[in-house]
């Protein structure tokens, strides 16, 4: 496949390969980390065995493209890293939540699960077979970018699993603009690969979860609430029931973060996510997409942080807490009960950010968080 | 698009300037605004007429919207800080072919363009070539406020602009900032400033005061009688604030943020934007910026300050000690200024409140010692009165500007910073006399007294001190400082002193350039005062020339502007024969000195270097040669007859 390079790609692979130098290193048998999280299942809510495998890390962020703008997964990766070392990581992870109940469980590896060059084939099938031995587990969600979704691929894995498991493949969309996956993203394939992707896996009874990211680089926050909620509908219509809304959280090694540090970047705000899924909901019925869907998720990482999803001080918490509870819940209803002063700053910031183009007025809550 | 600069301090400009036969004054305000059809848009200008200006495109993608407004914005330039300078440049190739795309339909003087703050050398120049070459008069900056929290780089990227940038573009600020740093930043050369903040201030809760911003739910009692704050008790304007409805709390605002942006238009008015800033320390970004200013901008500073102004200086914080007046007058003083080769005596006296120091009692005193000395004899005698912060005036340039016009606090403390400004300039202007030798005496006690005694130390020769220990007035100090004369010049022969030409010939050297005053004056001269009033030069029984007692400048006069123009000081020259109107273009001028600054006298020639006429500067002469527009001197004066007026 041709992959389309973005203009920053060249800078991108710059900064990762800087922030590669200091790569801590991870014991090759040892999973990154795992955990059991309430979840929102496709019958309702449910936990979910969260493992974070140490694997060579996604091949399009290690390469000469740099890989995405805001990625830093490959900051916990290792090189050297071969099957058995992740068949053994894996079974440690399940070992460790022995007794445990989940009904899902959730795989990532810094990249994509079905690229074999990351996770040999040999790998995939032992941690497949593992999971269809678990019971109650219904759900498997694996990563992978559109490329390596193929009918084999699947086939081979879905053959494993028990019949009544279903399998998910997340995708990362980020957004289905072109122009906004490539170049502010460098993402490197475009919605066409995505569509493609979804068709193969639909066709082989896989279900399709995408990722999109609420505010990519260079993107002010009015344009990046109306490019998430464009992205899911359009996602939605190609046919993936998963939409998964991800506010960017600065990693280090990444683009982002370099914007970050000189003042020119902000995560999003929680007004802004709040925004996204209550209009998306609504754009949803208007379009007569709700048989369509799913469910509509955001997890996001290092929320209420100044690197992750924030709002002010006073509200941080409580805007967590409701995003969650919304998840879960898929009431976006839930969202109305978040209510600070700093709504209308955030209101004023959007404007104002919207007409000059100016990244940095996030200055401007400085007084906001002090009193 | 006319642009018409009306007066100039440092980087900050008032200026009128008309486009599409909407006429705005500078510096002025940007505001957000949305139409019915909630469809949102800039609108320039502060005070009734505006104009619109559309929204930037992204710097990715630069697709600009195709609303119909006055000024548009054709491009918006990808050069953020921390992108690669190699992928900068490249891509501003691209930009570039665009902009001239767009300005195929945009006409230059309604295009604007969008920057984002980097120093770095390459892109700057890369930037403003491109800027310059299709002659885009409207800049814009966005992703403005990390700066103001790192002045220099703040300072870095705005006054390279306006160095590499002609001064009729001007410079928008679309970052919002507060309005305590408006003084400042005008100061450095923007031009107009985003109104945005009031509104982030008042959705923070924040209550504008002349000095900085206050948290509204602290307040107890009215703080401002303004419209809004008349009607509405402080409580209510707390309560509506709470409630997310902040009716009237933005009003307020805007009334303080307007206001400053007129006080420095008057500022600017009145030629003396300095002075305001000083009074507007209030955030350490505007006195961090401004002390980063006078000590690595200040040759900048000088070329675009006035020279010659009437207006008096107040002394309010250590940073008036290097005002671009002040340092430009130590900077001529060292090197216009010379101690004739026949002063056998230097008297060095302490400065006076009033000034000039002649009129004040204590001067009085001084020179009445000296008029008592043998006519013949006083032509050995240099005066220097030394002050703070200018140094030293000597005597012949207590008129000039600022050395009449400064006010400080006499409290006799001095501080360290003081101190080593004035001996470094006292011991500069004595080493000028250091063939001859002469005897210095130092009329001078206290505070002054320790000076002359540092300057002795590292001139490593000795004062005479005739006022140790008492009070320079003192009638026992004054009687020492007579006797003390009497005995230097009692075995030098006689020599004849025209006062008179001493002031003018040191006049002409301070204002032109050491040597000059022979050249402008070879013959002697009369001067005649009454209080108050110019003072006039007469030749014989001829009027022929004046000195603004306000200011203390000579006025340029046709036979002074003839001898100027054989020296190549001071002049611009113009396509064409001859004079028209009383105004000189700036498109017009093609050559003019360097060493021009605003309000200097200047002598206009025409190709074939004739003298066609003498007249004041309105820019500094580099200013003269780069803008295409606007007025860049005031003839004053048109010589008749070309064959006469030859300078070759
Ligand atoms: S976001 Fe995904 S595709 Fe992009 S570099 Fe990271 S792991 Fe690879
Ligand atoms: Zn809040
Ligand atoms: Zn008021």
């Amino acid at each position: 496949m041709e992959r389309p390079v973005g203009m920053f790609s060249p800078q991108i692979y710059q900064i990762r390969k800087t922030a590669l130098i200091s790569r801590k290193a991870f014991a090759a048998d040892k999973f990154i980390a795992s955990w059991i999280e309430k979840e929102r299942l496709l019958t309702g809510i449910g936990n979910a065995l969260v493992v974070i495998l140490n694997s060579p890390g996604c091949q399009w962020g290690l390469g000469s493209e740099g890989g995405c703008s805001m990625c830093g997964y490959s900051n916990e990766t290792s090189e050297g890293i071969t099957a058995e070392n992740l068949v053994a990581q894996f079974t440690q992870a399940l070992q460790a939540n022995a007794g445990k109940k989940f009904q899902s469980v959730k795989i990532f590896n810094a990249g994509s699960f079905l690229d074999e060059k990351e996770i040999p084939r040999t790998a995939q099938e032992v941690i497949f077979r593992h999971i269809s031995e678990i019971p109650f587990v219904q759900e498997i969600v694996i990563e992978s970018r559109p490329e390596f979704v193929t009918a084999s691929a699947l086939k081979r894995l879905t053959t494993i699993l028990q019949p009544e498991q279903i399998l998910e493949v997340g995708i990362g969309l980020e957004s289905s603009s072109d122009q906004i996956r490539i170049h502010n993203i460098n993402k490197g394939f475009l919605f066409a690969d995505f569509q493609k992707a979804v068709a193969i896996a639909l066709a082989q009874k896989v279900r399709v979860k995408t990722y999109l990211l609420l505010k990519p680089p260079f993107l002010t926050e009015k344009e990046a609430i109306a490019d998430a909620i464009q992205s899911a509908i359009d996602a939605i219509k190609a046919g993936s029931r998963s939409i998964s809304i991800n506010p960017v959280n600065i990693q280090t090694g990444t683009l982002v973060s370099v914007l970050w540090k000189a003042g020119l970047y902000r995560s999003p705000w929680f007004w802004s996510l709040k925004t996204v899924i209550q209009t998306l909901w609504k754009r949803i019925a208007e379009e007569n997409l709700t048989a369509s869907v799913d469910r509509i998720v955001s997890d996001p990482s290092g929320a209420g942080t100044q690197k992750g999803i924030h709002n002010c001080r006073l509200c941080n918490r409580t805007a967590s807490k409701l995003v969650k509870e919304y998840s879960l819940q898929q009431d976006p209803a839930i969202l109305n009960e978040l209510h600070c002063s700093c709504h209308s700053l955030w209101k004023e910031l959007l404007e104002q950010e919207e007409a000059t183009r100016d990244f940095s007025l996030h200055f401007f809550e400085r007084s906001i968080n002090q009193n | 698009m006319l642009f018409d600069l009306l007066d100039i301090s440092a980087n900050g400009k008032y200026a009128k300037v008309v486009i599409n036969d909407t006429s705005l004054v500078f510096p002025t305000l940007l505001t957000l605004t949305s139409t019915k059809e909630n469809d949102i848009n800039w609108l320039l200008g502060d005070s009734g007429k505006t104009l619109s200006i559309n929204l930037p495109p992204s710097s990715l993608t630069q697709e600009v919207s195709n609303k119909k407004t006055t000024i548009q914005f054709v491009a918006n330039i990808l050069m953020h800080e921390p992108l690669q300078v190699s992928f900068v440049l490249n891509n501003l190739q691209k930009t570039t072919a665009l902009i001239a795309d767009r300005l195929k339909i945009v006409p230059p003087e309604n295009a604007l363009v969008m920057l984002q703050p980097n120093i770095n050398p390459e892109i700057l120049d890369a930037v403003t070539k491109t800027i310059t070459k299709y002659k885009i008069r409207h800049v814009g900056i966005t992703n403005f406020t990390p700066l103001l929290n790192t002045p220099r780089k703040a300072l870095e990227f705005i006054l390279r602009l306006r160095q590499l940038l002609p001064l009729d573009t001007l410079l928008y600020l679309f970052s919002p900032v507060p309005h305590t740093v408006v003084p400042i930043l005008s100061y450095c050369g923007v031009d107009a400033f985003n109104s945005g903040y009031v509104w982030l201030a008042t959705k923070s809760g924040l209550y504008l005061t002349a000095a900085g911003a206050l948290p509204l739910t602290q307040l107890s009692e009215k703080i401002c009688s303004c419209k809004i704050c008349a009607d509405l008790p402080i409580s209510d304007l707390q309560k509506a604030l709470l409630e997310n409805n902040a009716a009237g709390l933005d009003e307020h605002n805007m009334l303080i943020y307007q206001a400053k942006v007129r006080e420095v238009r008057y500022a600017l008015k009145q030629k003396d934007l300095r002075s305001y800033v000083e009074q507007n320390l209030f955030d350490t970004f505007t006195a961090t910026a401004l002390r980063l200013l006078d000590s690595s901008w200040t040759d900048m500073l000088i070329s675009r300050t006035a020279t010659w102004l009437s207006t008096p200086i107040y002394h309010l914080t250590p940073l008036s000690y290097y005002r671009p007046a002040v340092q430009a007058f130590q900077r001529r003083v060292r090197e216009r200024f010379d101690i004739l080769p026949y002063k056998k005596i230097v008297v060095i006296f302490p400065c006076s409140a009033r000034k000039p120091y002649s009129f004040s009692k204590s001067h009085r005193k001084f020179l009445e010692v000296i008029n008592s000395l043998p006519k013949d004899k006083q032509a050995y005698i240099q005066q220097l009165i030394l002050t703070s912060p200018l140094g030293v005036i000597p005597r012949e340039l207590e008129l000039v500007y600022p050395a009449a016009h400064y006010d400080i606090p006499v409290t006799g403390l001095w501080s360290e910073e003081e101190k080593a400004i004035a001996v470094q300039q006292l011991t500069s202007v004595l080493l000028k006399a250091r063939k001859q030798k002469p005897i210095v005496i130092a009329h001078v006690s206290d505070e002054y007294l320790t000076l002359c005694q540092e300057a002795e130390q590292k001139l490593k020769t000795t004062f005479v001190y005739t006022a140790a220990g008492s009070k320079p007035t003192a009638f026992q100090a004054l009687a020492n400082l007579k006797k003390t004369l009497l005995a230097k010049i009692a075995d030098s022969p006689p020599h004849q002193y025209n006062k008179d030409l001493e002031f003018v010939r040191a006049l002409s050297d301070y204002q032109f350039g050491l040597g000059i005053g022979e050249k402008l004056f070879p013959e002697p001269v009369t001067l005649k005062q009454k209080p108050n009033q110019n003072i006039f030069l007469f030749k014989g029984k001829n009027r022929i020339g004046v000195i603004h007692h306000r200011t203390g400048q000579l006025m340029l006069t046709v036979p002074m502007g003839m001898a100027l123009a054989k020296q190549k000081k001071y002049y611009l020259k113009l396509h064409g024969e001859e004079l028209k109107g009383s105004t000189i273009f700036a498109v017009g001028v093609f050559e003019a000195d360097p060493e021009i600054r605003p309000s200097d006298g200047v002598v206009i020639l025409n190709e074939k270097d004739e003298l066609l006429g003498v007249g004041v500067a309105s820019l500094s002469g580099s200013d003269m040669v780069s803008m295409s527009s606007g007025r860049a001197a005031k003839v004053k004066t048109k010589v008749k007859s070309l064959t006469k007026a030859h300078s070759g």
